[in-house]
């Protein structure tokens, strides 16, 4: 929408404070025009003030105690204002505004009267569904897109592409079902499922309040029972989940309780504080029945369905024998494969489509679920998109040339940023248009030195010594031309920063980080090198101290979203050049990555984040040692896991960073603020990860042009589940 | 073969008789220069293999210099004539990004010329890893450096000369799996003949293990192998010890056809008058079984080399082979697995030339070589 024209700007303006007054949060949603008008910046903070009094306590309860005023600049200063202009720009010239979807969370302000789909009309008036009054709950979500395209028309097929079974996230990104949810700038909590939700004071009693009336895709009642089965018959059931997920305990390991108060009230208990816990469930790990991803759902299950294949319901020997005929070794594994609805077409469901056809088929057929629980700002039952469509297109770069094609309405998942040339040249033909997602402080090329190296007996302690010497890795990291990755891999997009450059987190330490350790300084590094006594050897390669040959190796997964093998050329060529440092690249296949993580057997590993646009407690993996994907620290990320493996960490600033996480991790947000920012201090100070070009579009979205109400301007995070966060049930097309 | 004094000398008996004296040698020449197809086959192989003998030569650039700002230049054309002067040269290459597609292109400016020469002095390589070198057959005078300014074939992504890439592949694919065909060759015809000229227990043996190692499918093991192989090693060493075990899986087919014909063949007449005569067993096997074998030996190999070749390329595309930072024809390959290859930088794909054009002379070769080695036949 172009908000350029006069006569339409006053239109969204004046819709915009429309919005405002409905939902409290609403200073997140101005967009940079509106502020340069100084009496609209004096409403918003008038509407803002007025409402916050009222609302804040029921919704954001770790925010009670915090001034009203406080809390409306704190939220200016976490969303995200591009500062830098051009080099911003590069990476966000498409996005222009910050426009989105948005709850209406003003109960008052709800429509009272509902609308269906034609096709859901004709079955209420033939008898086989009940009227949609009936199927919506007492207070459905209330999506308003007035930012964008407004109430849109029914009808339309998204047609998209997965790769395989595997691909199981393409979907789970769509159509979500958390119980409790993030907006889509991700930096508000909203309700989901759940119809509203509080912590106590001390974060270690959780109450959610689900939705009266609410029903399966069946029509069945969604209640508390299909939670408490979730946490009585999977969570707490050895056969079904043998290890416990780490969403269900505390730092510590302490593990939660979960209790119904009524049909639609339930608590969860922990015995300490865990103040990240609300966080922690609008995100990746609790992501819902839906989302597979840790391991046999996560939250509720429907247990009229599902009952039937649980020994503790039918017995065990009769649950055997029924995965028996289905082909699987004991009930544990087919019921987890049973409540897996990606797969299990059968399983109800309650995100906004339902499987027809599954993931293990040629095309996978999602329709309009006649029961989801949300409408738009008129009362119209949502989702708009009669169905979702996948086809499988198992090779990316078939998937590229489909995409070239426009055989695809919404596409952002495996179109690598490589083809933005070819994809934008191809727009017109294609009747779409290219869309970037901003993935700010992520740097999707980053080297991490194993600080784990050789601790455990498994390489070479000498060189294990050298990357657990800061210097070594300032050197390293100070050694190479990050330019030439900018313009070789990133299309000259983004720029080149530290782990610390991440404007749009409340835990980036400040501006003087933003440069640390990571400018080329060949002089200062060969200064440092020669400090830690590397002379040069006999081929002109630096040698260890002891006088051997010293040869660096680091795996570079092929085949990935980006190009890390040829990023590891580049930085092969220059520590070669510059410091004399011999690299040796072993290009790796991404699960003997894992392999060779798990083991302690990387010496430098490739990977994306490393100062990730994910919050730092909610998807630590590249941030701090966390568990085996932690590059500069796989054993002693295995060790915070889990300690009876491998041991704690050599590396004092990673044990450092481990104990500050700990203590994070069981407060509330805002007094964890200053916490994380010294565990980012830490991370770039010690360089824990060498980090090349971030503020790259890494995420681009190719879009038709008759798409509506898609979000701009809003970040793109595995936390978030992206493009999940775009409150997808509000597409609509123009055709 | 025959030596021209020899040929002169059945020159002077007429045509038939000529065929009736000359040897085993002779005939196969004679034969050989009548596929016109094979002989220029031949000359062009042998030209390619020598060429590539000296690929750091013919190459302009360090195949390895890198410069991101000058990554996807299209081809550039060398200039001999400058305003109907003999100056041979090249124009500037200037890019610009497109700020909405990020595509880059370049545009020659010919207000900008560099001049071409030959024979000139380089960047330094040591040629066979003995001999230092810095002789190129194009260069640009000095005080200029070649990597800034001849890109005859382009630059792929990350700015490197296509050209010299380009020859520096062709040697290592042309040459890495010959020593596991020469194996190949050995173990099948030693083992075959051995298993088939003897019989009885040997060959009882020999043909278990035959049907053992048959039974090993390959590419697991080439997966297998290629993570086996000690961490140390460089990407080439890996690969080239991997051709030679693999050689050692190989010989199975070539082994079963020798022992076939060798059992047949034991039974022919002139074995028998050879071994009435009190020729020893060396001399029966490889003066007068082998030459019989000759054909199917000389068809084996003209299938293998190609096939060593093919096999490079598609693997390393596959990515289990040769990987990124070596380079070969699969590897160079290998960055072409793209869409935007195939729509906006065609001339990353030139390494597809080589690999279907040596693969066709080979196979004219062998064409040629089987047809002659079976001079007998008509």
């Amino acid at each position: 929408m172009s908000i350029l024209n006069p006569y339409r700007m006053i239109t969204v303006l004046l819709l915009a404070f429309a919005a405002i007054s409905i939902a409290c949060g609403g200073t997140e949603v101005v967009t940079e025009k509106v502020v340069q008008t100084v009496v609209v910046e004096k409403e918003v903070v008038k509407e803002v003030e007025k409402i916050k009094e009222v609302e804040v306590e029921k919704v954001v309860i770790q925010e009670k105690e915090v001034p009203v005023d406080k809390v409306v600049t704190k939220e200016v200063v976490t969303k995200y204002t591009p500062e830098e202009g051009e080099e911003k720009a590069s990476g966000q010239a498409a996005t222009g505004e910050v426009a989105y979807t948005r709850q209406v969370l003003d109960k008052s302000k709800h429509p009272t009267s509902y609308g269906e789909s034609p096709d859901l009309a004709a079955k209420v008036k033939s008898g086989d569904l009940p009227p949609v009054e009936d199927r919506l709950p007492k207070n459905p979500m209330v999506l308003d897109s007035s930012d964008l395209d407004g109430v849109g028309k029914y009808g339309g097929t998204w047609k998209r592409a997965f790769t395989g079974p595997a691909d199981e996230q393409n979907i789970e990104r769509i159509s979500k079902n958390h119980m409790i949810f993030w907006n889509s700038q991700m930096t508000e909590l909203r309700p989901h499922i759940a119809e509203d939700f509080e912590s106590n004071a001390d974060a270690t009693k959780f109450t959610f309040k689900l939705r009266e009336g609410m029903k399966w895709s069946d029509g069945e009642p969604f209640t508390t029972a299909d939670v408490m089965f979730w946490y009585e018959h999977i969570l707490l059931d050895d056969n079904v989940l043998p290890a416990k997920p780490g969403y269900s305990k505390t730092a510590n390991g302490e593990m939660g309780v979960w209790k119904a108060v009524d049909d639609y009230t339930y608590t969860v208990e922990f015995s300490e504080p865990y103040g990240v816990y609300l966080e922690l469930v609008s995100g990746l790990s609790v992501a819902g029945h839906l989302t597979q991803f840790p391991v046999c759902g996560g939250g509720f299950s429907p247990k009229h369905y599902m009952s039937q294949f649980h020994a503790a319901f039918v017995g065990e020997e009769e649950a055997n024998k029924l995965a028996k005929d289905a082909g699987y070794d004991n009930w544990g594994t087919h019921f987890c494969a049973k409540n897996n609805p990606v797969k299990n077409v059968d399983s109800p469901v309650t995100t906004a489509w339902m499987p027809i056809k599954g993931f293990n088929e040629e095309e996978s057929v999602w329709e309009r679920n006649p029961y989801y629980w949300a409408v738009d700002a008129e009362g119209n039952q949502l989702p708009y998109l009669d169905k979702i469509v996948l086809s499988l297109a198992e090779d990316v770069e078939v998937l590229g040339l489909r995409v070239v094609a426009g055989e695809f309405d919404i596409q952002g998942r495996h179109v690598k940023p490589d083809k933005l040339p070819l994809l934008r040249e191809n727009e017109e033909k294609g009747g779409y248009r290219v869309q970037f997602t901003s993935a700010a402080g992520s740097s999707a090329i980053t080297v991490y030195p194993n600080q784990d190296y050789g601790a455990h007996g498994e390489g070479d302690k000498e060189i294990g010594d050298l990357l657990r010497e800061a210097d070594f890795r300032r050197a390293l990291s100070i050694g190479f031309d990050r330019e030439q990755i900018r313009e070789a891999i990133f299309l000259g997009m983004g720029r080149s920063a530290s782990a610390c450059a991440i404007p749009d987190e409340p835990y980036a330490p400040g501006p003087e980080y933003d440069q640390m350790w990571s400018t080329l300084d060949v002089a200062k590094a060969n200064e440092l090198l020669d400090g830690l006594g590397l002379k040069e050897g006999s081929d002109g390669f630096r040698t260890k101290p002891s006088g051997d040959p010293l040869v660096l190796d680091v795996i570079a997964v092929t085949g990935a979203f980006t190009d890390s093998v040829g990023a590891a050329e580049l930085i092969k060529k220059d520590w070669a050049d510059n410091i004399g440092i011999n690299l040796k690249i072993t290009p790796t296949e991404r699960s003997l990555r894992e392999t060779r993580l798990k083991n302690n057997e990387a010496m430098l590993s490739i990977w994306g984040g490393g100062g990730a646009s994910e919050p730092l407690f909610l998807f630590p993996n590249h941030d701090l040692a966390f568990n085996w994907e932690s590059g500069m620290g796989p054993a002693s990320g295995q060790w915070f896991q889990d300690s009876s493996v491998f041991g704690p960490p050599l590396s004092a600033s990673i044990a450092k960073q481990q104990e500050l996480w700990r203590q994070g991790a069981a407060l509330p947000r805002s007094e964890r603020i200053d916490i994380g920012k010294e565990i980012r201090k830490i991370a770039c100070e010690e360089v824990h990860a060498i980090t090349t070009i971030t503020e790259t579009p890494a995420w681009i979205f190719v879009i038709k042009n008759y798409v509506r109400n898609f979000p701009t301007g809003v970040p793109f995070t595995t936390v978030g589940q992206t493009p999940g966060s775009f409150y997808t049930e509000a597409f609509w097309f123009d055709q | 073969m025959s030596s021209e004094s020899n040929i002169e000398k059945v020159d002077n008996i007429n045509s038939e008789e000529r065929v009736s004296v000359a040897s085993q040698g002779q005939l196969i020449w004679w034969r050989f220069r009548k596929h016109k197809l094979a002989v220029f086959s031949a000359i062009l192989l042998l030209l390619l293999y020598l060429t590539t003998l000296f690929a750091e030569f013919f190459a302009t650039s360090d195949p390895l210099e890198s410069e991101a700002f000058r990554g996807l230049i299209q081809p550039q054309p060398i200039h001999f004539f400058d305003e109907g002067k003999l100056s041979p040269h090249v124009c500037a290459m200037e890019g610009t990004r497109d700020p909405y597609t990020y595509k880059k292109t370049y545009k020659p400016n010919c207000d900008k010329k560099t001049p071409v020469e030959f024979f000139t002095k380089g960047y330094e390589y040591e040629w066979l890893g003995l001999i230092p070198m810095d002789r190129h057959l194009i260069g640009v005078p000095e005080g200029y450096l070649a990597e800034e300014h001849i890109f005859l074939l382009g630059t792929d992504i990350q700015g490197r000369d296509m050209w010299s890439r380009i020859w520096v592949a062709s040697r290592l694919s042309l040459s890495i799996g010959l020593v596991g065909v020469t194996l190949t060759l050995i173990f099948g015809i030693s083992l075959g003949g051995i298993s088939g000229f003897y019989g009885g227990f040997i060959d009882t043996i020999i043909q278990r293990i035959i049907e053992i190692i048959r039974a090993v499918p390959t590419i697991p093991l080439w997966m297998a192998l290629s993570a086996a192989m000690p961490f140390s090693w460089s990407i080439v060493q890996i690969y080239f010890s991997i051709t030679l075990i693999i050689s050692l899986f190989a010989w199975t087919d070539l082994a079963r056809v020798v022992r076939g014909r060798f059992l047949s063949l034991r039974e022919e007449d002139f074995v028998t008058a050879a071994v009435l005569s009190g020729a020893n067993e060396r001399r029966i096997i490889f003066r007068h079984v082998m030459p019989s074998l000759y054909s199917h030996i000389i068809a084996a190999v003209s299938l293998a080399i190609p096939l060593m070749i093919i096999s490079e390329t598609a693997l390393s595309f596959l990515g289990l082979g040769l990987q990124a930072p070596a380079i070969s024809w699969g590897t160079l390959l290998q960055g072409t697995q793209n869409v935007q290859s195939v729509a906006l930088y065609k001339w990353l794909m030139i390494p597809a030339f080589p690999v279907v054009g040596s693969i066709l002379l080979f196979n004219f070769l062998g064409d040629g070589l089987r047809d002659a080695a079976d001079p007998y036949s008509d």
